[in-house]
Order: structure tokens, then C-alpha cells, then sequence
């Protein structure tokens, strides 16, 4: 492999950098590193390399989060460890373990539909303006689609799927078909509203 | 300059981070750059401490939004065409890496009277 592309490959990981980390210094990482490579194995460079971002990509990150802290910093927190509880839940298998693991996950994802929903800015007065019905249907879709992803991929054995994740997957599947239903309703009850609220005398004429 | 969080402020001379101290005492010896502090904190460490460039622009920005360095790239012609920043001490810093220095020589001396432990017994 020539310099060039290890220092290619290097300039592409230092994308990882908060953006104002990066803008700041992209230049002079890649140009350290590049001198690195041309001082010593290019092998060792790497090895260390690899551990410096491993730690160095978090660290700065959290940095930046603490000094410019987002509306939305709570509700990534919550849904990380909704999803990372979720992967130790499917990972457990069956058992008491499993019930503890969804519950936690379930409280972290409410906490984190909750705080996202407290994060956003005032702009829609009611509930009917802020939840479009595309953005329903598009969840309900979204749900059913990972849903019946999930029961068809083999890495349930040989059986059944596991009783607690039986129960989840035909919530999960009534809450997507609800979504969806609810997102098609408030789409059709939309545009009747709209053709209803413009006058016919008020609409322009055509020709 | 990136501002971070950490360091922003230091009353306390409480001892710094590995990183940070090393780089202090690499500055002790005189304004460099980035790549050049590398080299002698790999060097002063006796290899032991290899820092990646992540680690050493993360702590070289900590300790400028902390004021314990300051960038003189203007002060160097080469530095134009190399695009290399250069730093050196603030009065602040220079006092901080003599308060490590010192602790670390402290340190040696409490050894030094300890048969076995690195120095002539007492």
C-alpha cells in the first residue's frame, strides 16, 4: 500500500471528529500522521492509530456535546441504551432476564420519545398540526417493516420465537398497522378539510 | 481555536492528565509543533508514551482553551509554507509544568531512600 492512500484512509476516518474538531484540525492530524508514516513501520503507526481514535472520536464528541449541549442530548442518551438494552434483551434469550432487559428498554424509549418531544421548538400550535399524517404512516410503515424483517431472519433456532419477543413483535405489528391507519385517516381527513375550508368563489379560475 | 469544556479554567495545581503533562514538559525545552512534540514526548518518555494525533490536537487544544499554551505560527517563516502550527508556554503554563516537574522530582526523592526501589539505599 502506498503513503498516499494510508494517509487517505486516515483523512477519511478523521471524519469521525466532531465537526469543529475537524474544521479546526483535520490538517494537522492527517499531516502528524502522515509524518508517522514516513518515520516509522507503517504497521505500528496504524496499530496506534486505530487505538487513538478508538478513544480520542468518543472523547471529543462528548466534549462538544458538553459545551454546546443539544435539546436533543437526553433523548440520543435514552435511545442508545433503548437499543443497546434491546440487543442484550434479544441476546439473553428467553427468561426473567429478557422481561427485565424489554422493560428497561421500553422505559428508556419512552423517555426518549418524551424528551424529544419536549426538545422540539413551539411551532405547531395542536397536536393534529405537528403530527402529519405522513409522518404516522411513514413510522406505521417503518415499524411493520422491521417487524417482519425481524420474525423472517434465521437467528431465532429452530423454534419458535422466544415468549417475550412473541409478545413484543404482535405489539410492535398492532402499533405499525395503527400508525399507518391512524396516518392514512388524518391524511384523508386533511384533504377533505382543505377542499372544504377554500370557497369555491375563493379558488383561482382557471382559463 | 476549538473551545472545549475541560481545563477552560485552573485554579487548583492539582496534577494534570498524562497527556497534558507530558506536553508541558516537551514545551519546557522550547515552542514547537505538533509533530515535533510527538517526537519528544516519545523521547523524554523513552517510548513508553507514543500519543496518536488525536490525542495529542485534542490535549494541545485543552491546553490553549485552558491558556497554558499559546500559538505562535505567525512567528515562523517555515511555518507558512509547512502549514505547522507552533506553540509555546503562557507564563501560567511554564508555572504549571515547574509545579509537575516539581511533584515528579518529589516523588523520585521519597524512592530514593528505599533499598531496591531505584535509588542507593539510605
Amino acid at each position: 500500500m502506498s503513503a498516499g492512500f494510508n494517509v487517505g484512509v486516515y483523512r477519511t476516518l478523521a471524519a469521525l471528529y466532531p465537526k469543529a474538531f475537524r474544521d479546526e484540525y483535520r490538517d494537522d492530524l492527517v499531516a502528524a500522521f502522515a509524518a508517522q508514516c514516513r518515520d516509522e513501520s507503517v504497521g505500528r503507526v496504524w496499530l496506534r492509530t486505530l487505538r487513538d481514535l478508538i478513544v480520542t472520536v468518543p472523547n471529543q464528541h462528548l466534549e462538544s456535546r458538553m459545551k454546546r449541549p443539544s435539546p436533543h442530548t437526553v433523548a440520543v442518551v435514552a435511545l442508545s441504551i433503548a437499543v443497546g438494552v434491546s440487543v442484550l434483551a434479544l441476546a439473553s434469550g428467553t427468561g426473567p432476564t429478557t422481561w427485565i432487559f424489554l422493560v428497561v428498554a421500553l422505559g428508556a424509549l419512552l423517555v426518549a420519545g418524551l424528551s424529544w418531544a419536549a426538545a422540539r421548538p413551539a411551532r405547531a400550535d395542536t397536536l393534529s398540526e405537528r403530527l402529519t399524517w405522513w409522518k404516522l404512516a411513514g413510522s406505521g410503515i417503518a415499524v411493520l417493516a422491521v417487524v417482519i424483517g425481524l420474525i423472517n431472519i434465521p437467528i431465532w433456532g429452530e423454534g419458535d420465537l422466544p415468549g417475550p419477543m412473541w409478545v413484543v413483535m404482535m405489539l410492535s405489528l398492532v402499533g405499525g398497522v395503527s400508525l399507518l391507519a391512524a396516518g392514512l385517516a388524518l391524511g384523508t381527513a386533511h384533504w377533505f378539510t382543505r377542499n372544504r375550508a377554500i370557497p369555491k368563489s375563493a379558488q383561482p379560475r382557471v382559463g | 481555536m476549538y473551545q472545549t469544556t475541560s481545563m477552560v479554567t485552573r485554579n487548583t495545581d492539582k496534577p494534570l492528565p498524562a497527556a497534558s503533562m507530558h506536553l508541558l514538559l516537551a514545551l519546557l525545552r522550547g515552542e514547537n509543533h505538533g509533530y515535533g512534540l510527538m517526537r519528544l514526548v516519545d523521547e523524554q518518555s523513552q517510548g513508553t508514551v507514543r500519543m496518536g494525533p488525536g490525542t495529542l490536537y485534542g490535549t494541545l487544544n485543552r491546553l490553549l482553551a485552558g491558556d497554558l499554551i499559546e500559538e505562535t505560527t505567525a512567528e515562523h517563516d517555515d511555518a507558512v509554507s509547512d502549514r505547522r502550527r507552533y506553540y509555546q508556554l503562557t507564563g501560567e503554563g511554564e508555572r504549571i509544568a515547574r509545579v509537575e516537574l516539581g511533584r515528579l522530582r518529589g516523588l523520585v526523592n521519597r524512592f530514593r531512600g528505599v533499598a531496591g526501589l531505584g535509588g542507593a539505599p539510605a
